[in-house]
């Protein structure tokens, strides 16, 4: 059966960049942003998570690498 | 052309870093001349966030004015959403840039309405917040008579 998609079922319209704690659902142990076809994420959303994701980044609330 | 659009008001955030070496009792001065920049600009506030001690992620570095950087493991991020003239903005991002405790600032264009669902950390300063939640709290316990407590108590013990 087809995933749906995280954000589409949360009713989450917005992607915020403050939400660290959703933002780390979708990335792996490294820091790196989770391929959409694992997550299930629609493209629309997996857009604004990247977005999100490297706001968040440059204001250092997630890291850019994780060795 | 552009001339047209310069005038309109727009819904802004701006995310910033206060730099560690602030102390906690000075945060709120700090975050005092932020938003005294921002009313500077005719802008009105949707909603704000007081900052708070936070570890970053990754060492940041600021240029001193003596010309040497100086390097920050923790920060304290807050944030402010408002509104304010397209043509203001530019002027607003650089002076807020320029102020010497921000370590970092980042401003997004956004929507009124709420996006952060998450639960906020206690913030240093706009202990208001918590106070607010706290009467809420009382008043909900307040309408709630003993006897009725007494009620519910034995349902549950009964349906058990």
């Amino acid at each position: 059966m087809k995933k749906q998609c995280y954000f589409s079922q949360h009713n989450i319209k917005y992607i915020d960049y403050k939400d660290v704690d959703i933002m780390k659902k979708f990335m792996n142990p490294h820091g790196r942003i989770i391929n959409r076809k694992r997550t299930g994420v629609s493209a629309k959303y997996q857009r604004q998570l990247a977005t999100a994701v490297k706001r968040a980044r440059f204001m250092g609330l997630l890291p850019y690498i994780v060795r | 052309m552009n001339d047209t659009h310069d005038d309109r008001l727009a819904v802004y955030e701006i995310g910033y870093l206060i730099v560690s070496s602030v102390p906690e009792e000075k945060v709120a001065g700090e975050v005092e001349a932020i938003k005294k920049i921002i009313a500077k600009a005719g802008s009105t506030v949707i909603a704000e966030e007081a900052p708070y001690a936070q570890d970053l992620a990754y060492t940041m570095r600021k240029k001193m004015v003596s010309g040497g950087y100086e390097k920050y493991d923790s920060a304290y991020f807050g944030w402010i959403k408002f509104e304010v003239g397209s043509d203001k903005i530019e002027a607003l991002k650089n002076s807020i840039e320029a102020h010497p405790s921000v370590l970092r600032m980042l401003l997004i264009t956004t929507v009124k309405e709420n996006t952060y669902l998450s639960k906020r950390a206690p913030a240093i300063v706009g202990a208001k917040v918590g106070d607010e939640g706290a009467e809420e709290i009382k008043d909900a316990t307040a309408t709630v008579s003993p006897e009725e407590i007494d009620k519910s108590i034995d349902a549950m013990v009964k349906e058990a």
